[in-house]
């Protein structure tokens, strides 16, 4: 018999806690404190305890490595914890909501800021995400995490956001300069830039960026900014692959057509 | 420098920036005041409402009707030769003019 399975095979007598502590060493201290953050009240947080102990060692044995088994828990905790506020949401807790904003809100806005520059932009991006899933908060399916929900729907907001701002994007071809050039040459083989260097390529990126149609810039972020692969571009924007790969090298198409552009502008 | 290398160098710049997850103080509380204020109107909601407080209106109506037909007693006869006549009126007048 494996370690694994003389692990998650429980002996007769022993308790839920005694069965995941065997699984996963730690295991009770990291769902406390991951339960802590979504419940305060002790008697909800210790239902909301033995419910993701129960899982856990119902589930947990068919995973192998201590390592993965703690990642494993770790996710699960948090789901089950997820899904417990979506829950009361539902049910008439609107406030409960505040949760899942404030354990979100930095990956939203980070996903925003790789679509818009301004920061009211950026605000009203992430203030409508969370708008959206507050409203359709009856249609998440919990056989998937909430993240994933989420981010689908960030991914959404963002590409109506580039739509709604076409008309404004600018007119005019960005000089691809040889100091701009150089620049980023040195950014790119510096392992240490200040935020200074980071804020001047940031614009100069996004520049590029706001001149390639909202389709092709959602491929382009996702693709070479995230570095997210083709499968997962097609679940979070709800295309086939097929169409994302079309995609994909229609905007680098495009890309190399606008920095061609740009390149030959600095000759003339 | 080529367009291609440019473009590589480019993609490599971007994909080095760091990611900038930082929220403005207290932007949580911002949307969910915005959520409590927009009040999200659900419209089944509304229709079930409204028919819950039709309920008590519907209910005093149809008992007053009812006591109203039970004072009136049964006129059930007198209504049925009132309908008849309405609807033959038509006929009979048509079936005068014809052999008129």
């Amino acid at each position: 018999m494996s370690t694994v399975e003389r692990q998650s095979r429980p002996a007769s007598g022993q308790s839920g806690n005694d069965r995941l502590e065997a699984l996963v060493p730690g295991g009770r201290e990291l769902i406390a404190g991951i339960v802590s953050k979504y419940e305060a009240g002790s008697e909800a947080a210790e239902e909301l305890n033995g419910a993701i102990v129960r899982h856990a060692v119902q589930n947990g044995g068919t995973i192998k490595g201590e390592g993965a088994r703690e990642t494993w828990l770790i996710r699960q905790a948090v789901r089950i914890c997820e899904q417990h506020v979506v829950r009361q949401v539902l049910a008439g807790a609107n406030e409960r909501f505040e949760i899942l904003i404030r354990e979100y809100q930095s990956r939203i806005f980070a996903t925003a800021r790789k679509y818009a520059r301004r920061e009211s932009e950026i605000e009203d991006i992430v203030q409508e995400v969370f708008i959206r899933a507050y409203q359709k908060l009856s249609t998440y399916r919990a056989e998937a995490p909430f993240e994933h929900w989420l981010m689908r729907l960030a991914v959404r907001v963002c590409y109506d956001f580039l739509r709604s701002h076409q008309k404004n994007r600018e007119s005019s071809f960005t000089d691809i300069t040889d100091d701009n050039c150089s620049f980023l040459e040195r950014y790119v083989s510096d392992p240490h830039p200040d935020a200074e260097r980071h804020a001047a390529i940031r614009t100069l990126i996004y520049r590029i960026l706001e001149q390639l149609s909202p389709r092709s810039r959602q491929v382009i972020v996702m693709q070479e900014l995230e570095g997210k692969s083709i499968k997962e571009i097609s679940s979070l924007t709800g295309c086939s692959i097929s169409l994302v790969k079309v995609r994909a090298f229609r905007a680098r198409k495009e890309m190399r057509k606008i920095i061609e552009k740009m390149d030959k502008s600095r000759y003339l | 420098m080529k367009d291609r290398q440019l473009e590589e160098t480019i993609i490599r710049a971007a994909r080095k920036l760091p990611e900038d997850g930082n929220v403005p103080y207290r932007f949580e509380r911002r949307i969910m005041a915005r959520l409590r204020a927009e009040r999200i109107v659900d419209p089944l909601a509304l229709w079930a409402r409204g028919l819950w407080r039709a309920v008590l209106p519907c209910l005093a109506l149809m008992i007053m009707v009812g006591i109203w037909s039970q004072a009136m007693g049964d006129r059930s006869d007198l209504l049925a030769n009132d309908l008849e006549l309405t609807l033959m009126q038509p006929l009979e007048e048509l079936e005068f003019e014809l052999f008129e």
